[in-house]
């Protein structure tokens, strides 16, 4: 009983180590994705590939990957407002809008400051695409299971 | 009728096939895609962005502003999906409550 | 830096960020959501007014605001001259008005569809707004994508049918955008730029080419297909019909109307209508303006669905648009930037009323209309009004646009374009004074109430407000129209007709 806690030696390997690796890995493609190939995109799917996954071995009763539909459909929006949000702190910080140098942030360097900005609309990116990919999997499985 | 608009559809077909004629060649330096912006892009990408790729300096800073409709592009999907999937009663039995709330 | 630098982007922005907060809020409080976007659609309003008599302050002919402040071939720019801002206006304008009106419908929803609801009402409105503000081809392909998605959404929450409508657009709808990627990507390899202003210096080496040629034809079919010009419209019907009541005053008023100003745009302000390309392109769209006008006012007579009618008869009052074009001269042009803003405001004034029959009575057949006039005073008169204007008569805005396109018509001895808006006048005339006869004349007809007026008017206040203030607004664009041409549109027409 205590071998196989997901039901399974497949599960078990998969949730042992697909899951882990997913998030993680979603993670690195987000923060690297400002010097090498990847970004908000492909993180939020991978993020959303791996909370999926989790959520089809632990099925609908688990607690902590299971977010709920009305919490992603408002997360989704707030992902993206957070894109929004970048534009309207370089405007408050007196540049025209989404020019990441006028971002009220101490730091010398410009291009850190379009670092910080790069990062900052790739996070919100990535919460909106694996939000997305939750809803409209959440709201296929409502559909079918009724 | 069906001859006619396999003719047709055809027809079309062949039109936007033979358009890719007239398109410059791939790798040819001298094209304009090649020749106008692109040239700045990859010159100055490094040191405005400070990204040292390319493609993330255009697509989150040079062009960012289209990402962020891009992004909602993304989120609107989702939204309508959800919407429509939880709206319609076609298929669904009707003692059924919705439970979104 | 002042706001007043800032306001073209705040026309996008305000709307943009209300709609994507618009579920967090309506978690809290069902309705609160609601409020914020109707909030941000009236800061809308206000910065398109703000940027309107900036431009118009400047004298010069547009105003340039580059996103993220890189120059323009580089990144991506917003162009606003004085016609874009009218249009944004007329926009937004509606927008907010209509908000109001879609509440009464929603009363029965949950937090849910009545949060999306208003999400999607947002981003249409943005998307509508950035198409028209934009100066960059590829930033407005995205606009397009926003335009279109919103839509799809509102038709298909209509309920009864609307779901077949929906997805008929959706497959229309996407060829048309694709064709439109498709002349993106072919002006590209042609000029290597996305700018309009910079292509529309670059390509005059290739106008001649066949690429050119095909890029024209793709836009004329992309834009051709989300105007529905006449042989492109088989998807509008049906969607006008079915979508969403409280929504279908906007989408009928601005969801045809801007993508004919892009097409606009295109053709006059960056490819120039003199080279041989363009003038056979002209004399297409002129046969396709024709033949709507034509077919949509028969099919228009043969409907006894109120909605459909009208419906049929956008056809042909884009069709109007398109002749306008086609003529390529200053009367024409002005004749149809005027009728776009017109047109916007009598169909959208039409279908409030009619929504609003179906909010009342449940139905909306053509021949049972007897004694509305007493039940609804107010749409009876906004519906007396839009009828007239539609028909071509003073002091309503209808008659100027008519009269501006006949002139063009004289001007470039074009007697067949008089002939066909003649005709159509008196098409007009008779299945829409049908209606007016319906109401005023008719005995009473036996329907059944399915929702209570509320108000000695007719319907909740929330709904007859805007009718009321769409149907004056005919009124007053008719009266005002003279200083609107000279203040607005003859400031910002192309520099390819007054040569």
């Amino acid at each position: 009983m205590m071998k196989d806690p997901f039901g399974g030696m497949l599960l078990n390997t998969a949730f042992r180590i697909l899951v882990p690796f997913s998030l993680v890995y979603a993670v690195y493609v987000l923060i690297l994705g400002e010097s090498s190939p990847g970004g908000g995109f492909q993180a939020g799917v991978v993020m959303g590939f791996g909370i999926i996954l989790a959520r089809l071995i632990l099925g609908e009763d688990s607690g902590i990957f299971n977010i709920r539909l009305k919490n992603s459909l408002a997360l989704a929006g707030c992902g993206t407002f957070i894109y929004t949000l970048a534009g309207w702190l370089t405007l408050a910080g007196g540049g025209k809008f989404l020019d990441y140098s006028f971002l009220p942030v101490a730091m010398e360097e410009t291009h850190e400051l379009h670092a910080l900005g790069i990062l900052m609309i790739e996070t919100g990116v990535t919460i909106c695409v694996m939000m997305t990919i939750l809803n409209i999997m959440d709201a296929v499985v409502r559909r079918s299971e009724d | 009728m069906r001859g006619f608009v396999v003719t047709v559809l055809a027809l079309l077909t062949g039109l936007f096939c033979s358009s890719v004629l007239f398109l410059p060649a791939i790798g040819d330096e001298d094209s304009a895609p090649n020749q106008h912006i692109s040239p700045v892009y990859i010159a100055q990408s490094e040191l405005d962005t400070g990204s040292p790729n390319i493609v993330t300096g255009t697509l989150a800073d040079y062009r960012g502003f289209d990402t962020m409709w891009e992004t909602t592009v993304m989120y609107l999907s989702g939204l309508t999906a959800v919407l429509i999937l939880s709206k319609s009663t076609m298929g669904r039995r009707p003692e059924k409550e919705d439970d979104y709330e | 830096m002042s706001l007043a630098l800032h306001s073209p982007v705040f026309i996008v922005l305000l709307p943009l960020s209300a709609s994507l907060l618009c579920l967090a809020f309506s978690r809290i409080h069902r309705k609160l959501g609601a409020y914020v976007v109707q909030l941000a659609l009236f800061g809308a309003l206000i910065s398109s007014l703000v940027t309107m008599r900036h431009v118009l302050a400047e004298g010069t002919k547009s105003v340039h605001y580059w996103m993220g402040n890189w120059a323009p071939p580089i990144g991506i720019e917003f162009v606003v001259d004085p016609l874009n801002t009218a249009v944004a206006c007329m926009i937004t304008f509606l927008a907010f008005v209509i908000s109001f009106y879609s509440k009464p419908f929603l009363e029965n929803e949950d937090w849910l569809h009545y949060g999306g609801y208003f999400t999607l009402y947002g981003l249409l409105t943005v998307g509508l707004c950035g198409m028209t503000v934009t100066g960059d081809v590829f930033n407005m392909y995205v606009y397009l994508e926003i335009m279109s998605l919103s839509g799809y959404g509102l038709i298909a929450l209509g309920g009864h049918k609307s779901m077949l409508a929906a997805f008929r657009y959706l497959l229309v709808g996407t060829i048309g955008a694709s064709l439109y990627l498709i002349g993106i990507g072919y002006l590209y390899a042609m000029t290597g730029s996305l700018n309009m202003a910079d292509i529309s210096e670059r390509i005059q080496p290739f106008v001649n080419t066949p690429l050119f040629a095909f890029v024209v034809a793709c836009f004329l079919i992309a834009f051709g297909i989300k105007m529905a010009l006449f042989p492109l419209h088989g998807w509008q019907p049906d969607s006008y019909t079915f979508s969403h009541p409280g929504a279908a005053g906007f989408i009928s008023g601005c969801m045809s109307k801007v993508p004919a100003y892009a097409m606009l745009r295109y053709f006059f302000y960056v490819f120039g209508i003199h080279n041989t390309v363009m003038g056979a392109l002209m004399n297409v769209l002129g046969i396709m303006g024709i033949c709507g006008i034509l077919i949509g006012s028969v099919m228009a007579l043969a409907q006894y669905d109120f909605r459909r009618m009208l419906a049929y008869s956008s056809v042909a009052q884009l069709g109007y648009i398109a002749v306008g074009m086609a003529m390529g001269n200053i009367y024409g042009f002005i004749g149809a930037v005027l009728h776009l803003i017109n047109h916007a405001f009598m169909k959208s004034s039409l279908f409030l009323v009619v929504g609003g029959i179906a909010y009342r009575f449940g139905e909306v057949n053509l021949y049972r209309l007897g004694g509305l006039n007493k039940k609804m005073p107010v749409s009876s008169i906004a519906t007396v009004l839009a009828v007239l204007s539609m028909i071509g008569i003073p002091p309503t805005c209808g008659f100027f646009s008519k009269w501006y396109l006949m002139l063009g018509a004289f001007e470039g001895q074009q007697y067949i374009f008089i002939a066909v808006l003649v005709v159509s006048s008196l098409l007009n005339a008779i299945y829409y004074v049908r209606i007016v006869e319906q109401m005023f004349v008719q005995r009473e007809a036996s329907l059944t109430e399915i929702h209570d007026p509320e108000t000695k008017l007719g319907m909740p206040l929330s709904m007859v407000i805007p009718i009321g203030v769409t149907g004056l607004a005919i009124l007053i664009l008719g009266i005002y129209s003279s200083s609107l041409v000279t203040n607005i549109v003859e400031v910002g027409l192309p520099e390819v007709l007054l040569k």
